[in-house]
């Protein structure tokens, strides 16, 4: 195919460039956050509650920290917890989910059955009751989000594994003596990938949302640890007072979620994904 | 010759595909006269179905078309709009399609479906339109038509369902019908009687009928003349007597010679057009053909300048530069000694194998199909042997629980160990038996390259890695005749013939005893399943594998097969030689079916009978203790309802029937007069 005359590929706009173009700042943020923070992020600098001004572009906390500064720091934290999670929840979801598809059977039943019992729980409550039982530290903060994604994520994968269970090429292999595992990793992993990056970066999105909600109720990072989601809820108890607060955590946890449905998106046009995004993160997004 | 009811002037189509434009059709005109039939002839990528579906102004928004015109019994319908189009479709061109489920609401009954059309068209008035749509229902030959009318579609058998199509297409009084691959997805003995009807319908004077197809051996019992098209060109066009008798294309003799035939001996080789269909997005010069063509390739003429129809000799037209020329002796196949005959010890022994799905519910009656009843057949090392029927016979139910991708239910299965005994099993131990599958693109991962696929059976047998074994790969792609430098190359990179090509390099792989092909052939265009039929012919010839081929296809079996088994409804009724079965066929079932394989020769075609069958209940109780064939038999008596016919017979052919030794006799006196 030839590519269209007098356009240049690379400055093409499509939807992964632009949520890469989003992503890549908080990146940064994440990685030398001591770079772009203009204080450190426990430092008192100044008087409680101001509004935005040159010196403090978003403002200070209500013990006089730099919000802006705080942002940048709670990058690390944010970033970690929501890739770190969809990584754990799309390995365990995909692998079951796709020999569930594959095998069928017994195992598909007892198997699905389990993930509608989990996907009775709202999601929410499900990681609070993990959080209360196993503590507060951030790997039991991944887990427990990763936990209450997996199961709508093997769900979606089984999807696909029926899909491509009655392929030819799967049957072949099968004749030539294939075992399960021989199958899953040639044969079913590598056709199913373009659909479930797509769902991957579903579920990164989810699962900002999930941590900025856990943090937002306390049980994610603990002060005086910075994270979006308790920066939120410190917004909350001075609303009246310091009304634009919250906007800084508010716009980063958008925008990063945002970022990762894009570059699902592009992923999926790149892919020629049948199915399209909204279809995918209805099925594995519930938060 | 009356005034043409259809007239088509330089129509040229060009699809958008990505920033590339995708010739269809470049140029092509046509008359068919009225009360005429007519076969329009291509491969894939001929632009027949385009010719179709131009003429009844459904082509897609985003193809580019210009075109002389395009008339209907004068009247120009070329520049109609939509508007104008909705008056034109259904009442003077209406169009049957290749998938009646597709094509029929699935939510309105037969009736209405018909009624709509008499109704928007304004065909008769409401107190005639019940009467109507039973008229129509007869006139496509479905008794009780009153009945039939209240069905939805999913009640009716595939062929009752192309004749409701037909019926709906008749209804508004056509005075052209065309039908795109009408009979394509029906088993052979219905498509037989629905290509009658066409015959019996186009003879009616009235309506002119243009039949679209693939198939050159359906064309022969169809129509009066037939046009050729290759990749978007008419090359060859006239009365198929004359056509079939003396082809004056080059591409059109190959494609006759590429086919076997029933009605022919047993050739040792069958014609074969090498290479593929031309990029049709690249602009052409010259012939379209000239690089596969046995006469013209290399030619200037042919490389420098397209050739402009010409009249061609005993009638019609062709579109070469050198009409009639055979091509030099050194191309035309020579003919191979026939297949061997010696048969070896049982290799695969299959005893009483039983296997019934169940679907939904808790072991309900509703969901049980019964898919093989008691089969039991035989392997002899060595042979190749065929496994027909129409589709439900369970012949690819048998082949899957050989290679263990479905398990039997009952029943033993027994094949011939290294040593020389034999040895019992669930299926055929891995690395006995391989398979290959009908679509060469679904059976190849798209993500692997040849290199993999190839060497995955050996790399499971054996261990290693892939690469390892790259010799060996090189090797066996050499052997089916691709070149060993294609190694790396992915599957979507290859034609369908190719692929299947790869597939049976990745079949031979691990030198299985036994080769299974499941419909090998069916999904490849004409001029690639010459080639493939050839090379498995070549590999028998070479090596010592023994061959399974499951097919629908009688003339194929017929050509590649030594022995023979025909299965119905999950039981086998008749084992045979090749030879004996066509000769003197003891079952009524084998008699339907080689009476309906179509013969590529329009003089025979003419003077065949077919022997006809009833058209079976869709609920009829098939594993009642009865013979299951009893509901479309010709010749079944009250005896056959009640005892299961033995499979036995003398000299190894067996066959289950009650009557299997006045087959002959019964069957001639109960053949309809009509029929032939």
């Amino acid at each position: 195919m030839t590519a269209a005359p007098g356009r240049a590929r690379a400055l093409r706009i499509t939807p992964t460039v632009a949520g890469l173009a989003l992503l890549v700042p908080f990146v940064a943020f994440a990685l030398f956050p001591a770079l772009f923070a203009p204080y450190g992020p426990y430092e008192i600098v100044n008087t409680p509650l101001l509004g935005p001004s040159a010196g403090h572009l978003l403002g200070t906390d209500e013990i006089g920290r730099d919000l802006l500064s705080r942002v940048v720091f709670a990058s690390r934290n944010d970033l970690l917890v929501s890739i770190m999670s969809a990584a754990v929840a799309f390995t365990l979801g995909t692998v079951f989910g796709l020999l569930s598809g594959y095998i069928g059977g017994i195992f598909d039943t007892v198997s699905m059955r389990t993930v509608d019992v989990f996907l009775s729980f709202p999601t929410i409550v499900m990681a609070l009751f993990l959080i209360t039982v196993f503590g507060r530290e951030t790997w039991v903060q991944i887990l427990a989000i990763a936990l209450v994604m997996t199961p709508s994520t093997a769900r979606f994968a089984r999807g696909e594994g029926l899909l491509l269970r009655s392929r030819g090429y799967v049957e072949a292999s099968k004749v030539s003596g294939g075992g399960r595992l021989h199958i899953l990793f040639r044969h079913l992993l590598p056709n199913a990938m373009p659909t479930l990056l797509v769902a991957a970066s579903v579920l990164a999105s989810a699962a900002v949302l999930i941590a900025a909600s856990l943090s937002y109720l306390g049980l994610g990072a603990q002060p005086p640890a910075a994270s979006w989601g308790n920066m939120l809820r410190s917004a909350y108890g001075v609303v009246y007072d310091a009304p634009l607060f919250g906007i800084g955590p508010g716009i980063a946890i958008s925008v990063v979620a945002g970022a990762y449905v894009l570059i699902g998106e592009g992923l999926r046009r790149r892919f020629r994904t049948d199915r399209n995004t909204a279809s995918i993160s209805r099925s594995v997004g519930r938060v | 010759m009356a005034a043409p009811a259809l007239v088509v002037r330089d129509l040229s189509v060009r699809y958008a595909v990505g920033t590339a434009r995708l010739r269809a059709l470049a140029g092509a005109s046509l008359e068919l006269p009225a009360g005429h039939r007519m076969a329009i002839v291509g491969e894939s990528g001929s632009g027949k179905s385009t010719l179709g579906l131009a003429v009844m102004g459904l082509l897609p928004e985003t193809c580019e078309w210009s075109v002389g015109s395009v008339s209907v019994n004068g009247v120009d319908v070329s520049l109609a709009d939509e508007r104008a189009m909705q008056s034109v479709r259904g009442r003077r061109i209406a169009m049957v399609f290749q998938d009646a489920k597709a094509s029929l609401d699935p939510v309105r009954t037969i009736g209405s479906q018909i009624a709509e059309v008499l109704r928007v068209h304004g065909i008769v008035d409401k107190q005639g339109e019940r009467a109507e749509v039973e008229r129509l229902l007869a006139e496509v030959e479905i008794k009780k038509p009153s009945y039939v009318a209240s069905l939805y579609p999913h009640e009716l058998s595939g062929g009752m369902r192309q004749r409701a199509m037909i019926a709906v297409a008749l209804a508004g009084r056509p005075e052209v019908l065309i039908a795109d691959e009408p009979t394509s997805a029906l088993d052979v003995t219905t498509q037989a009687a629905v290509v009658d009807l066409l015959v019996r319908l186009g003879s009616s004077g009235a309506m002119s009928t243009m039949l679209i197809t693939h198939d050159l051996a359906l064309v022969a019992g169809f129509a009066e003349s037939v046009t050729v098209m290759y990749a978007g060109e008419i090359v060859e066009a006239g009365p198929v007597a004359r056509v079939y008798a003396s082809p004056a294309h080059p591409y059109t003799r190959a494609l006759l010679g590429s086919i076997p035939s029933i009605g022919a001996s047993r050739m040792g080789r069958l014609g074969s057009i090498a290479g593929t269909l031309p990029d049709l997005t690249a602009p052409l010069q010259g012939c379209a053909f000239e690089p596969r063509c046995p006469v013209g390739h290399g030619r200037a003429q042919c490389r420098e300048s397209a050739p402009s129809r010409v009249a061609a000799s005993g009638g019609g037209a062709v579109a070469c530069h050198f009409p009639g020329e055979l091509p030099p002796a050194s191309a035309v196949p020579v003919a191979a000694p026939a297949s061997r005959q010696q048969v070896g010890e049982p290799l695969v022994d299959v005893v009483g194998a039983g296997k019934t799905f169940r679907r939904g519910g808790l072991g309900g009656r509703r969901g049980r199909t019964v898919a093989l009843a008691g089969v039991s057949l035989t392997v002899a090392e060595g042979e190749s042997l065929g496994i027909v029927g129409e589709s439900g016979s369970g012949k690819t139910t048998l082949a899957r629980v050989l290679l263990g991708l479905e398990r039997k239910d009952e029943g033993t299965i027994r094949f011939r160990t290294v040593e020389g005994g034999m040895a019992e099993g669930d299926s055929l131990p891995v690395g006995f038996a391989q398979m290959v599958f009908q679509d060469p693109s679904d059976s190849l991962n798209p993500l692997m390259s040849l290199q993999d696929l190839i060497a995955e059976p050996i790399v499971l047998s054996r261990g290693g890695r892939s690469s390892a074994y790259r010799a060996e790969v090189e090797r066996l792609l050499a052997d089916v005749g691709l070149q060993p430098t294609m190694i790396d190359r992915r599957p979507m990179e290859l034609s369908g013939g190719q692929r299947q090509r790869v597939a049976i390099a990745r079949a031979l792989s691990t030198e299985p005893r036994v080769i299974v092909a499941d419909e090998a052939v069916a999904s490849l265009d004409m001029s690639a399943r010459g080639q493939i039929l050839n090379l498995m012919a070549d590999l028998r010839e070479r090596t010592n594998f023994t061959y399974v081929h499951i097919s629908h296809d009688l003339s194929m079996v017929r050509h590649v097969c030594d022995r023979v088994v025909v299965m119905y409804a999950g039981r086998v009724v008749e084992v045979s030689t090749v030879d004996e079965l066509f000769a003197s066929p003891r079952h009524p079932y084998t008699r339907a079916l080689i009476s309906s394989v179509p013969i590529p020769d329009p003089a025979v075609e003419a003077r065949r009978a077919r022997v006809l069958l009833n058209v079976e209940a869709a609920d009829a109780p098939l594993h009642d203790g009865g013979c299951a064939f009893r509901f479309r038999c010709p010749i079944a008596e009250g005896r056959c309802a009640s005892e299961l016919p033995d499979l036995a017979g003398p000299d190894g052919h067996l066959s289950a029937c009650h009557f299997s030794d006045s087959v002959a006799e019964r069957m001639v006196a109960v053949r309809p007069a009509s029929a032939g």
